[in-house]
């Protein structure tokens, strides 16, 4: 009988804890999407499911884990590449003329469906992990990108070519999965505000799963050909009950799309045609 | 009681999306004038249910009969279905040569296009309430955020 109040209480906790997010319809995907009418009715009476701090697996919602309010000085290199990149999306925190930048005249790289790179694609969008005994692979809804990291105790090559999603191993130190990372093309940027990172560019993120369903994300990011010092942050994903059911958006960035809107709305709709 | 708890945390959800959507929007208020309000009456030529944006374009004839085609910038296809709403429906009502009226704002520019506000059919079937798109109905009124999830 306990058992089972305390059951109610962790189930209401979780209602109020998404309600208050904003995410009212705990069972659904975190797009907000939609999904199959007998996935949603299995939803609704979806137990919490069981708790393995080594099992990462699932559908996962958190954000970007690096802010922008906490950004590192640039260097003189860094600072010429950020004000190279012109968000199409995003009003860069402390810009002084927000919304200067129509989409149309941007160059983020997305407006061409170029890879979003990591980790800007862990900031937008749920993400799937499908854990395997050597290695873990995220599945970004966003473009439906996905990147590995390798756990069978490998080590990180010496001499890599740049991936779009880097070259990344893991290792558990206790509770702990602690994931090491390099090797990043540098033509994706780190977030949708334009911050840059040049391929040497090295991250290091520890994965805890405190309860059920929490994923506590941090990320230490060095790059001195950028920054100038270490770039932290933190953030808890959110897990998507049901375990298993939930299922990620098919949500290609689809070139002809994206040049079939350009030229019909985004384009002329900023005058980017007028001569 | 159950359905009335389902519409207010419906509602909540829906009162909560744009300021979760306002960090990550595609900027589109920068090419529209919001001041400025449009009412067309036409017929559908084509509608696109895809990303980044969806798209309405519909022929709008003048009192000499000169015929224009407009292009309306709508939600992308993810945030049409959290409303409930599917490719397959939204393609019937939208079916080439189904007579339409569109409210939104224009362009800057002063080319043929609008940012979404609603659309209404001849039957009085409404896309509306910013299900289909970041358009304002209200002279002045501020556009939403697009809810997307892109960053």
């Amino acid at each position: 009988m306990q058992n089972r109040f305390m059951s109610f209480g962790v189930f209401f906790t979780l209602v109020l804890l998404f309600s208050s997010s904003g995410f009212a319809q705990v069972y659904f995907p975190s797009a907000g999407a939609h999904r199959e009418p007998a996935s949603a009715a299995a939803a609704k009476v979806a137990p919490i499911p069981p708790y393995d701090p080594h099992d990462l697996s699932g559908v996962w919602r958190g954000g970007g884990v690096l802010s922008d309010k906490t950004v590192p000085p640039m260097t003189p290199a860094g600072q010429k590449l950020f004000n190279a990149n012109k968000p199409s999306q995003y009003v860069r925190t402390g810009d002084p003329a927000p919304g200067k930048y129509i989409p149309a005249f941007g160059n983020d790289p997305l407006a061409k469906c170029d890879p979003l790179g990591y980790p800007r694609n862990l900031g937008g969008g749920p993400m799937e992990v499908v854990q395997t005994p050597g290695k873990i692979v995220q599945i970004f809804e966003n473009g439906r990108r996905i990147r590995e990291i390798w756990t069978d105790g490998r080590k990180l090559p010496e001499d890599l070519d740049p991936r779009w999603y880097g070259w990344a191993v893991g290792h558990w130190e206790g509770d702990t999965l602690v994931v090491e990372s390099t090797g990043y093309d540098e033509r994706s940027w780190l977030d949708a505000g334009g911050y840059p990172h040049s391929q040497d560019m090295h991250i290091v993120e520890r994965y805890s799963h405190p309860d059920a369903v929490t994923l506590q994300v941090s990320m230490t990011l060095t790059d001195p050909k950028v920054y100038t010092k270490a770039w932290s942050g933190q953030k808890a994903f959110k897990m998507e009950l049901p375990k298993g059911l939930t299922v990620l958006n098919e949500n290609y960035c689809v070139p002809s799309e994206e040049e079939s809107f350009n030229q019909h709305v985004r384009d002329p709709a900023a005058g980017k045609n007028d001569k | 009681m159950k359905t009335k708890s389902v519409v207010i945390l419906s509602a909540v959800f829906v009162v909560l999306m744009p300021s979760v959507s306002l960090l990550a929007h595609h900027g589109t208020a920068v090419s529209y004038n919001i001041h400025k309000v449009l009412i067309l009456k036409g017929t559908v030529t084509h509608f696109a249910f895809s990303n980044p944006h969806s798209q309405l374009y519909f022929n709008v004839s003048d009192e000499k009969g000169n015929v224009t085609q407009w292009a309306a910038e709508m939600r992308n296809p993810r945030n049409l279905q959290s409303f409930g709403h599917t490719q397959r429906e939204l393609n019937q009502k939208f079916a080439p040569g189904t007579p339409i009226t569109v409210t939104g704002n224009p362009s800057k520019s002063g080319a043929p296009v609008l940012v979404f506000g609603k659309a209404v059919l001849a039957d009085g079937w409404c896309l509306c309430n910013h299900e289909g798109g970041v358009g304002s109905d209200a002279p002045g009124a501020p556009i939403e955020g697009e809810v997307d999830e892109v960053k």
